[in-house]
């Protein structure tokens, strides 16, 4: 038998599906994440700020068992730091931190940019989280969707940020057509539920 | 400070391997170069950019780099999404300092940059 085609009968027969939160810095991935812990009993995953980079390395909750409608899904959350290209404490000074904690606040992001990039080949499932407030082609990391197709790992498009008066996710929709889509407010937990039927689907 | 825009050909770059193609890269943007690379790069070689990237930056001379695939328009877009991205699809890349690049437009028809003479940040 093939590699592939092992490799998805093997992610089939799964039961624990890795789910992994990618996106641009302040999408609102680790909101997001933090609203499936709680919606699955758990703690937070880690802290949400404005200053950017606040997830700094791979935060996993183990575990986390969703029972919905018959059907039941184990997850382990992967909540990954946002992928930069670029990374300047200068820019954290901006938001009150001193030099010297920018510097390692940075020398934190650039480390973690790299682990969220090796990890990709150890997710079943990504979802790829967008800003819905802004415009979805200039935010979207072709970088890591390119290489999660490659890997053939099931990508599911999140408008993030419905609760906020600029949300557009009819852009999100036209740019992505081809994509499974599902808009969402992390924040208030509005349609949460339509993503766990999307990740069953793609799972 | 002064940059240069280097017009990169295939030919060039066929010769390299995709690590040796992405070390060249690094080390023309650090010299203050704005690549403009025939050959583009395979979603593999992006994600190897920004890694290598990652492990070169050092905040006071270089804090990274901004690049722009010219895969786009609305027919390329959807292309993009129906098939996985390969090699021969990527027609363009441009790879820039970011201490030097301020984009004025991204969007599906038209990638228009500022280079502006500043230090890093």
């Amino acid at each position: 038998m093939s590699s592939w085609i092992s490799k998805i009968l093997s992610r089939k027969r799964k039961k624990d599906i890795r789910l992994a939160f990618y996106g641009e810095v302040n999408a609102g991935k680790t909101t997001l994440a933090n609203r499936i812990a709680n919606d699955l009993g758990h703690e937070d995953l880690g802290p949400v700020s404005e200053i950017p980079h606040e997830t700094r390395k791979v935060v996993k909750l183990e575990n986390a068992r969703l029972k919905k409608d018959g059907y039941e899904l184990n997850f382990t959350l992967m909540d990954m730091p946002g992928i930069a290209t670029t990374v300047d404490y200068r820019n954290f000074v901006k938001f009150g931190l001193t030099e010297s904690e920018a510097i390692q606040r940075a020398k934190e992001a650039t480390k973690g940019i790299l682990e969220a990039i090796k990890m990709i080949d150890q997710v079943d499932v990504a979802l790829i989280i967008l800003d819905s407030t802004k415009t979805p082609f200039e935010q979207v990391n072709l970088t890591i969707i390119g290489n999660l197709q490659l890997q053939k790992i099931p990508i599911i498009i999140i408008a993030n940020k419905t609760d906020l008066p600029d949300s557009r996710p009819e852009l999100v929709r036209q740019t992505f057509s081809d994509q499974m889509i599902v808009a969402v407010s992390a924040k208030t937990g509005d349609n949460v539920s339509a993503l766990y039927e999307a990740i069953k689907k793609k799972s | 400070m002064k940059y240069y825009v280097d017009f990169i050909t295939k030919n060039a770059t066929n010769k390299l391997t995709p690590f040796e193609k992405i070390k060249m890269i690094i080390r023309l943007v650090r010299q203050n170069r704005v690549l403009i690379i025939e050959s583009g790069l395979t979603s593999e070689e992006q994600a190897e950019l920004i890694k290598q990237t990652m492990m070169v930056i050092d905040f006071d001379n270089f804090i990274g780099v901004e690049f722009f695939n010219w895969n786009r328009g609305p027919t390329e877009s959807r292309r993009f999404f129906k098939k996985l991205p390969q090699p021969k699809d990527a027609k363009y890349t441009v790879v820039a300092p970011s201490a030097a690049v301020q984009v004025i437009e991204n969007s599906e028809d038209l990638l228009s940059i500022e280079l502006e003479p500043k230090s890093a940040g």
